[in-house]
């Protein structure tokens, strides 16, 4: 026991002297700062103009799914970098991984596409009633099936 | 042949499946092939496979077929594998050509009821029930069988179901084998705690060295097993719920409560002849509940008056003479017994069968009479049979069983069992004798209409021909099984014995012609005697067990019930149920459907986890 | 293709054990072009399937004609993964399972109106995911088979996106399994720090020979993975999470998680122990007995007044793997055979019993047909399908002459070998507790009903694929309990040891 104090009393220390700071902080303020209350004090200030509209922007969907996709393939493509750099040493073996590795993400590419995640605007009403593939179809829009018995 | 041995058992199996499945859907007729056509089967290759084994004779005396092996976990390999000795094809041939028989006569005899495909589902399943019985090579398939053919018994004795007499007597039935059942399977978990095997034939080769001669441990189990066969034999003191069992349809007492189902427990004794060997006190009390029994239903069936019970108790009291010969050691004697017995007492139920049903129904011999003229082939087998019953000597193949008994009893030193035989077979011609005259002999009571057809004669007649001196002549291939009795090969006295046995018997049915052809004065005087009066009623009674279980056991159990009718016992174990619905009702609620608390859990679980790691 | 063969390369023994690895990654690459090409549902499921019997050509031919041709094992490809009989076996068996979870959800699927064909591509990935976890034997092929088999599986729970309640269970799903993946993380980052080395071999063979604090730390970082895999097997008291997820997932989708994904992670628990001599610390055994009486009780317990059928097969499965740990807890070749023939028989079982709960239901419905009260009567309606339904519970139950009566048999079997009476005794006290739910669900279907009920296989359920599974299913689950012998030859056959 003595040699566990002996070998932890700075880490003890450490640990008091961060408590104490925090308090200290926090109690400083609490006792010295000012208070004031009034219903306009709660308002988001906004260079002394009273801000329009709701905080809550909604952005379409498709800034998020880019922005999705970009990640994705630009990971996928800092791997090419990693065989760049030993391409003499992975030599035709290497060559071979990397081409599935491309071909895969291609296919996963034309899989995006043909799904129209890249499209950016939504599909006119003519387009989408071909039987063309789609990224999300809403269940409810769809035409039900008949209920089976 | 052999390899074909399952067959034997899965034949009736697959009859039972499909007629089980098929009830309301299939004919009468169609029903009648199956029914029957499987019993046939079994019956051919059970013939094929017997001259089989008997031609190629393996050395151990058994051929036996792994049919198949459950799993097989470190030493725990739980096979089922069927075995075929000269017991078990004894057994076989007598349950499989009996059986065949009265399947064919019952194709008549249930001709038009309702239940029929029913009751040939429940014959079948019977069939492959007790098959299953003898051929199983562990006493585990042992024990399942005998379950299996108590439970058919049961559905069958109570197969008239609307009538609530009938469910009661199949009641009674099924809960007195069932007292036996539980000491007979409490004999074979001791068994098997000492021995460590319940395959039979390694059991029976471990035993000798294990246990001493009359050792305790021995002794309790071969009572325990004879508590069983006792049960299924109807034997004292588990005897009463035979006579009720009467209540099923007569092809069923035919089959099951005379030829095969109550000799079981006789098989069972035979089977495990080893036990009851190296305990003698067991055996010796084999013996007696045999003399007992015998001569206790000798005197009950003098003066019954229902057709079907008076062969009920005769039924008993045969049992009785295979126990008595079990016990006085002739083994093979009483197996002989078991076969000739199976073939007149089926003739004898079958020719009551065909008389009840003549008579519209009508069970008391005292309503019947004259029906000599009218039912030719019921009359010439109850001649027949009640004579091999009575053993009439040289004519019968009763005679040939049952002189033998006696004679082994004798010549073993058995002086008390072989007077009790011999008594008892006194008793035998007269109430059988009683029962024929009065029957067939004197005033007309009622019209009757015979029979016909193949499925009514074919089997009355090969029975009556097997229970002639024919059965008598059988030569049983029990050598390598069984050993020989006492006095086997003759003796001095053996001629002297079969005389002496034999005018027993005649002088037994020339008293009952005296005292039953014609006008009966004598017993009616007898009957209504101060002495008489009562000893009738006491016999008619069967010596009171049926009253004297009631007081013991019957009425003690129902105040219990009604004591515990507000379930005090259950409320320990209702405890049990209810802390674990409380805990239920506890832990449910942790189940809060927060994702907040589940990833909290996660992280309690996992400081409990740590802590158990590094604390331990 | 000799070009195949240079340095560095595989030889061509690793390239065809490598082959149901190969073919299913391949089939998933195919499956996606599939979907671009032209959406159809029957076109899409059926390349999977057929896919997925490709994978599973090469272990049958292995298993079932060993004199025909057999796999040339073991071969250990890259340091990361190991394939010899055990693996094989488990990856057959995952193959299996995502086959039938397959045609199950062609059947589901048929009534669902959004884009019906990515179930597969996602089950394919999970399936890929379960072959990796199966094979591996280092820490790395772990982490990343773990995440294969589970991100998918988020996206499967969740695959009805108008449902709310299939929704959640994916939501729910994704943020627990994050925090045990953390905990398997962290875990592993402890090891490494004492061994220097993430090769289950490797750790084993240090093992023996590590002390004091730095075995205090491994000893914690394998706590953390124990949490970690305790979580995905939903062992207590991490369960807390199966029945929403059970309850919320599409049924096909629930029949997968419950089977494959435990499956997989359990084979390599048991791997794990083995390989890296997890069984000489000794506290770690505790916490496993710990886990395995808590899941015993809690699983148990829990099930016993439930009223919905997926919640209570969830439940059931807690208590499931709390039977299993008992078998790994007692250790050695006969735990190891016990494990192999209890997953064998547990997979069967809930396969077939979340499948009867397909066929009765249809994403067309609000939910699934999960109420007890929905199967009311099921009997009088559709005899065939609560007979199978009947056995999966008799099953599970481990009633004699069924699949689960077997495997019981081999864990009792395996704890009384090491005397494990406590573990014992919470395993026989909980079949006791769990025959009163199943037998309480099986009176369910047999009583008469009075009214029309809302919710009922259509009648021509058995004519399709998904119906035909689960017959097929029932007949596995009958020949196991009455016929054994050829495939517990199969389970010691795929031995560890």
């Amino acid at each position: 026991m003595p040699s566990l104090i002996a070998q932890n009393w700075a880490f003890g220390i450490y640990v008091a002297a961060t408590l104490a700071i925090v308090f200290l902080m926090l109690g400083l303020s609490y006792v010295l700062g000012g208070r004031a209350r009034g219903r306009a004090k709660n308002d988001p200030f906004e260079s002394g103009v009273v801000s329009p509209g709701s905080g809550h922007l909604r952005i379409s969907a498709k800034f998020y799914l880019v922005a999705m996709f970009f990640v994705i393939f630009d990971l996928e493509a800092v791997f090419l970098y990693a065989w760049a750099v030993s391409i003499r040493q992975t030599g035709w073996v290497g060559f071979m991984e990397v081409l599935v590795f491309v071909a895969v993400l291609l296919i996963g590419l034309v899989y995006i596409w043909r799904l129209g995640g890249l499209d950016w605007a939504p599909l006119s009403r003519t387009q989408r009633s071909r039987s063309l593939p789609t990224l999300y179809r809403d269940p409810a829009s769809a035409p039900q099936p008949k209920p089976q018995a | 042949m052999l390899n074909l041995l399952f067959v034997v058992f899965l034949s009736p199996l697959l009859g039972f499946i499909v007629l089980s499945l098929g009830r309301g859907r299939i004919s009468q007729n169609l029903a009648t092939v199956i029914g029957v056509g499987s019993i046939g089967v079994s019956a051919l290759v059970t013939l094929g496979a017997g001259i089989q084994l008997l031609s190629h004779m393996p050395a151990d005396g058994a051929y036996t077929q792994v049919l198949w092996q459950w799993m097989e976990v470190g030493s725990f390999t739980p096979r089922f594998a069927l075995r075929l000795d000269g017991l078990s094809l004894t057994m076989c041939g007598v349950i499989t050509g009996v059986g065949f028989l009265i399947h064919l006569f019952a194709s008549w005899y249930m001709r038009g009821d309702e239940g029929f495909t029913r009751f040939f589902s429940y014959m079948n399943l019977f069939v492959a029930s007790m098959l299953f019985l003898v051929l199983g090579d562990n006493l585990l398939f042992l024990y399942f069988g005998w379950e299996g053919v108590g439970l058919c018994s049961y559905l069958l004795i109570g197969f008239w179901y609307q009538d609530p007499a009938n469910g009661s007597a199949a009641r009674k039935a099924f809960i007195v084998t069932r007292i036996g059942d539980t000491f007979m399977a409490i004999g074979l978990f001791l068994l098997f705690r000492e021995l460590g095997t319940l395959d039979i034939s390694q059991a029976m080769a471990t035993a000798p060295g294990h246990f001493e001669v009359g050792g305790n441990t021995v002794t309790a189990i071969a009572f325990l097993l004879l508590g069983g066969a006792v049960g299924k034999s109807a034997q004292l003191p588990l005897q009463t719920w035979l006579p009720d069992a009467m209540a099923g349809p007569t092809p069923v007492s035919a089959l099951i409560h005379a030829a095969t189902m109550v000799t079981a427990g006789v098989y069972l004794i035979a089977r495990t002849r080893v036990l009851f060997e190296l305990a003698p006190l067991a055996l010796h009390w084999v013996g007696i509940i045999g003399a007992v029994t015998l001569l206790i239903a000798g005197f009950t069936a003098l003066v019954q008056t229902d057709i079907k019970r008076i062969l009920a108790y005769s039924t008993m009291s045969q049992i009785g003479y295979m126990f008595l010969a079990l016990g006085a050691g002739a083994w093979q004697a009483a197996i002989f017994h078991l076969m000739t017995h199976a073939f007149f007492k089926a003739l004898l139920f079958l020719s009551a069968g065909a008389v009840i049903l003549a008579c519209h129904h009508e069970q008391d011999i005292f309503k019947m009479g004259g029906l000599r003229k009218k039912l030719p082939l019921p009359f010439w087998s109850f001649i027949v049979g009640g004579g091999a019953l009575c053993a009439v000597p040289y004519l019968t193949a009763g005679f040939y069983s049952k002189d033998e008994i006696l004679w082994q009893a004798y010549a073993g030193g058995h002086l008390n069992l072989f007077l009790a035989g011999l008594f008892g077979a006194f008793l035998t011609s007269i109430y059988t004798f009683r029962l024929i005259f009065t029957v067939f002999f004197g005033k007309e009571h009622s019209a009757a209409n015979s029979g016909h057809g193949l499925a009514y004669t074919l089997p009355l007649i090969v029975l009556l021909a097997l229970s002639t001196f024919i059965g008598g002549q059988i030569h049983l291939p029990l050598a390598l099984v069984l050993p020989a009795g006492p006095g086997e090969g003759g003796g001095a006295d053996e001629t002297k014995i079969a005389l002496l046995s034999g005018s027993v018997a005649v002088i037994g049915i020339a008293l009952a012609a005296l005292l039953f052809l014609g006008e009966r004065k004598f017993v009616k005087w007898l009957k209504n005697s101060t002495l008489g009066a009562p000893l009738a009623a006491f016999f008619g009674a069967a010596f009171g067990f049926d009253w004297l279980y009631d007081k013991l056991f019957v009425q003690p159990f129902l105040w219990l019930v009604r004591v515990n009718k507000s379930d005090y016992l259950d409320r320990a174990i209702m405890a049990g149920a209810g802390s674990l619905q409380s805990l239920n009702g506890v832990l449910t609620k942790t189940q809060t459907g927060r994702i907040r608390w589940y990833a909290a859990s996660v992280a309690l679980g996992a400081v409990l986890v740590i802590a158990v790691a590094v604390l331990s | 293709m000799s070009f195949l063969y240079v340095h560095g390369g595989l030889t061509p023994a690793q390239w065809i054990t490598l082959l149901p690895i190969l073919i299913l990654s391949a089939t998933i690459v195919f499956v996606t072009g599939a979907i671009a090409i032209k959406r159809h549902h029957w076109w899409n499921a059926t390349i999977s399937v057929a896919g997925l019997n490709l994978a599973l050509l090469p272990l049958f031919v292995h298993f079932w004609l060993p004199q025909l041709w057999t796999l040339p094992l073991p071969q250990t490809v890259t340091p990361l993964l190991g394939i010899d009989g055990y693996a094989c076996f488990y990856m057959a068996m995952i193959l299996v399972t995502a086959l039938a979870t397959a045609t199950l959800s062609h059947a589901y699927m048929e009534g669902y109106n959004g884009n019906r064909e990515e179930v597969y591509l996602l089950l394919l990935l999970s399936t890929l995911g379960g072959l990796v976890v199966v094979c591996s034997r280092h820490f790395a092929s772990f982490f990343i088979g773990l995440e294969l088999l589970s991100v998918p599986l988020y996206g499967m729970a969740g695959y009805l996106v108008k449902e709310r309640r299939s929704l959640e269970a994916g939501t729910k799903y994704l943020v627990l399994s994050a925090v045990a993946s953390a905990f398997i993380l962290f875990g592993m980052a402890l090891i490494y720090s004492q061994m220097g080395t993430l090769a289950f071999a490797e750790i084993g063979a240090h093992i023996g020979v590590i002390g004091g604090s730095e075995r205090s730390v491994i000893v914690l970082g394998s706590a953390m993975i124990l949490v970690g895999i305790g979580f995905k097997l939903s062992l207590s008291p991490f369960h807390l999470w199966t029945p929403d997820v059970y309850e919320g997932a599409p049924a096909p989708v629930t029949s997968y998680l419950a089977t494959a994904s435990k499956t997989a992670v359990f084979a390599l628990l048991v791997r794990y122990f083995v390989e890296a001599r997890a069984y000489q610390m000794p506290s770690l055994v505790n916490v496993l007995s710990a886990l395995a009486i808590l899941s015993i009780i809690f699983g148990n317990v829990l099930a016993l007044r439930q009223d919905n059928l997926k919640r209570l097969l969830a439940y059931s499965s807690i208590a499931h793997f709390g039977y299993l740990l008992v078998a790994v807890i007692a250790s050695g070749p006969l735990a190891v055979e016990a494990v192999g023939v209890y997953l064998l028989t547990y997979v069967v079982t809930t396969l077939a019993a979340f499948g009867v709960v397909t066929l009765m239901s249809s994403p067309y419905n609000d939910h699934d047909a999960e109420d007890i009260f929905d199967y009311r009567g099921l009997f009088w309606r559709r005899p065939y399908l609560t007979a199978i339904l009947t056995v999966a519970l008799l099953s599970l139950a481990g009633v004699p002459l069924t699949a689960g009566f077997i495997g019981k048999f081999y864990v009792i079997t395996a704890g009384a070998d090491k005397h494990l009476w406590l573990l014992l005794a919470a395993v026989v006290l909980g079949s006791a507790v769990g025959l009163f739910y199943y037998l309480r669900t099986m009176i369910q279907l047999y009583l008469r009903q009075r009214w029309v009920q809302k919710y009922s296989a259509p009648l021509n359920w058995a004519q399709g694929t998904g119906g035909a599974m689960v017959v097929l299913l029932m007949l596995a689950m009958l020949l196991l309990g009455i016929f054994p012998t050829p495939f517990i030859a199969l389970v010691q056959a795929a031995g560890l040891l």
